[in-house]
């Protein structure tokens, strides 16, 4: 639907028809091989082992918990439970292709007889019922939330717009236009925002970008529009960064923007005057001795922190010699601008 | 004003490890909810417990915003982790399975204390007691 919109939007002639939008947005689904999960519903008997309390007559496993606990060792990437009125709840597991259909049924089927065996009548009824099995194929389950999809004003000057949605554009206003796939960084999230409100704060013009986990290249392309001299994203994911070369495409700035498929570590170099990372504390960390070698004197623009996981990064920027100048919060989220003093 | 709720999901998902795939892609996606942002979220408050499968509760509401509790994974789970057994003991008066110590069954009340209807954790330790013993587990000391 949201690719019709942008056909329709492109053949208009609404949207730059010079990129070939198309075929870039094509491109992603004809290399991945199509996924398939396998999905078991089962039927439970209601009943929470917490709630029955300290009587030893009636504690013990629920059958939703027994259940959870078989499917866990079966390597099971996860459950979603609906309620079936009354006494029964209706239970969705997934597994991905790796288990052989034939083999998972007789595991559920071991799985059920032991846990309405090991029931008796303590907790009433825990009989399991398991149903068919039914293959689940990839889809673009985003859609939906794509077709709601709204453009976001960030600041007074920059806003983030999807790439079907045509906005009249005012003068000095930077439009970042973003195709939102299964890749982070639609600009609906706070710790983009942040990272977003820093660049225009904080980055000098022509200066030389490193977007550290750059995803769906929002911050490279952000930075680019800016005034930043040139920009490099690092992302590890394949998909991710399919999704970061037809967004640059689509804001013409890949001149600018350098696409790079690879972990960030010891192999990445260059002369670089600002960092933007924005991603988890516990994954930011370990990088941290990298982005300061990278950044030696430099600056740093860094999110995907919360309240509680900015404080060890704070420490351990704070043993590298960076000294944080600017914190910016939004909600539980944190972000902030550092800068670095050589020793 | 309050917002209207539109739906509530319930998963299990391991922790750490949320991904746009099923069951979270699906669940959410039929909703209009930003799957990215959710994954995000829930990957950042489950990350100490990597690969234990967590129960979330997610609400949705009419303008597609969402908010989720967590829930701390059964007891039982945990205790099966802290015994290093394989499964329940079917007869659990008179097979033992396996044995923990006091300091692990505090440990596991800890854990489990947010969503225990316990108002100690005297109360929560003899809350997973019990459910030792019908798993078959003793409790050593």
């Amino acid at each position: 639907m949201a690719r019709d919109q942008l056909h329709h939007a492109a053949t208009e002639g609404r949207i730059d028809p010079q990129c070939d939008i198309l075929a870039a947005m094509k491109k992603p689904e004809s290399k991945r091989p199509e996924k398939i999960w396998h999905k078991v519903t089962v039927s439970v008997a209601k009943g929470d082992a917490e709630k029955r309390g300290t009587d030893p007559e009636r504690t013990g496993l629920s059958p939703m918990d027994a259940f959870v606990d078989a499917v866990q060792s079966l390597r099971c990437c996860g459950i979603e439970s609906k309620d079936e009125g009354g006494e029964r709840e209706q239970v969705d597991a997934y597994f991905e292709d790796a288990i052989d259909p034939a083999d998972l049924q007789a595991h559920m089927e071991l799985i059920a007889e032991l846990i309405s065996a090991a029931g008796g009548s303590a907790a009433g009824g825990r009989k399991l019922k398991v149903g068919d099995i039914k293959e689940v194929p990839e889809e673009d389950w985003a859609e939906e939330w794509r077709r709601n999809w709204k453009p976001v004003r960030v600041t007074r000057r920059v806003l983030i717009c999807p790439s079907w949605i045509e906005t009249p554009k005012k003068p000095g206003q930077i439009v970042i236009y973003i195709y939102p796939r299964m890749a982070f960084g639609t600009g609906s999230h706070a710790t983009t925002q942040i990272c977003l409100k820093l660049l225009e704060l904080h980055m000098r013009q022509g200066s030389r970008v490193i977007d550290i986990g750059a995803g769906s290249a929002i911050l490279s392309i952000g930075a680019a529009k800016l005034g930043a001299r040139s920009v490099v994203a690092v992302e590890m994911d394949e998909v991710a960064t399919e999704n970061a070369t037809e967004n640059c495409k689509f804001n013409r700035v890949l001149t600018k923007v350098r696409i790079m498929c690879n972990r960030f570590g010891p192999s990445i170099r260059g002369r670089f005057d600002l960092g933007v990372c924005n991603m988890l504390g516990h994954e930011m960390l370990p990088l941290l001795p990298d982005i300061t070698r990278l950044l030696a004197g430099k600056a740093l623009i860094a999110s995907g922190l919360t309240r509680e996981s900015v404080i060890p990064v704070r420490r351990e920027m704070a043993r590298l010699g960076w000294r944080l100048d600017k914190t910016l919060k939004n909600g539980e989220w944190v972000g902030f601008y550092a800068t670095h003093k050589r020793k | 004003m309050a917002k209207k709720v539109k739906a509530i999901v319930k998963l299990h998902v391991p922790g750490g490890q949320a991904n746009p795939a099923p069951p979270v892609g699906p669940a959410l996606g039929q909703h209009g909810v930003n799957i990215m942002e959710f994954c995000k979220s829930f990957n950042e408050r489950t990350k100490d417990k990597q690969g234990l499968i967590i129960p979330v509760v997610i609400t949705v509401f009419e303008d597609r915003s969402f908010t989720y509790i967590t829930k701390t994974p059964p007891a039982a789970i945990l205790l099966k982790k802290a015994a290093k057994i394989a499964k329940a003991s079917g007869e659990p008066n008179r097979q033992k399975v396996g044995t923990i110590t006091r300091d692990q069954v505090r440990e596991i009340a800890t854990t489990k204390m947010p969503d225990l209807n316990a108002a100690s954790i005297e109360a929560a330790m003899s809350m997973v007691e019990g459910t030792a013993r019908s798993m078959g587990i003793e409790i050593a000391g």
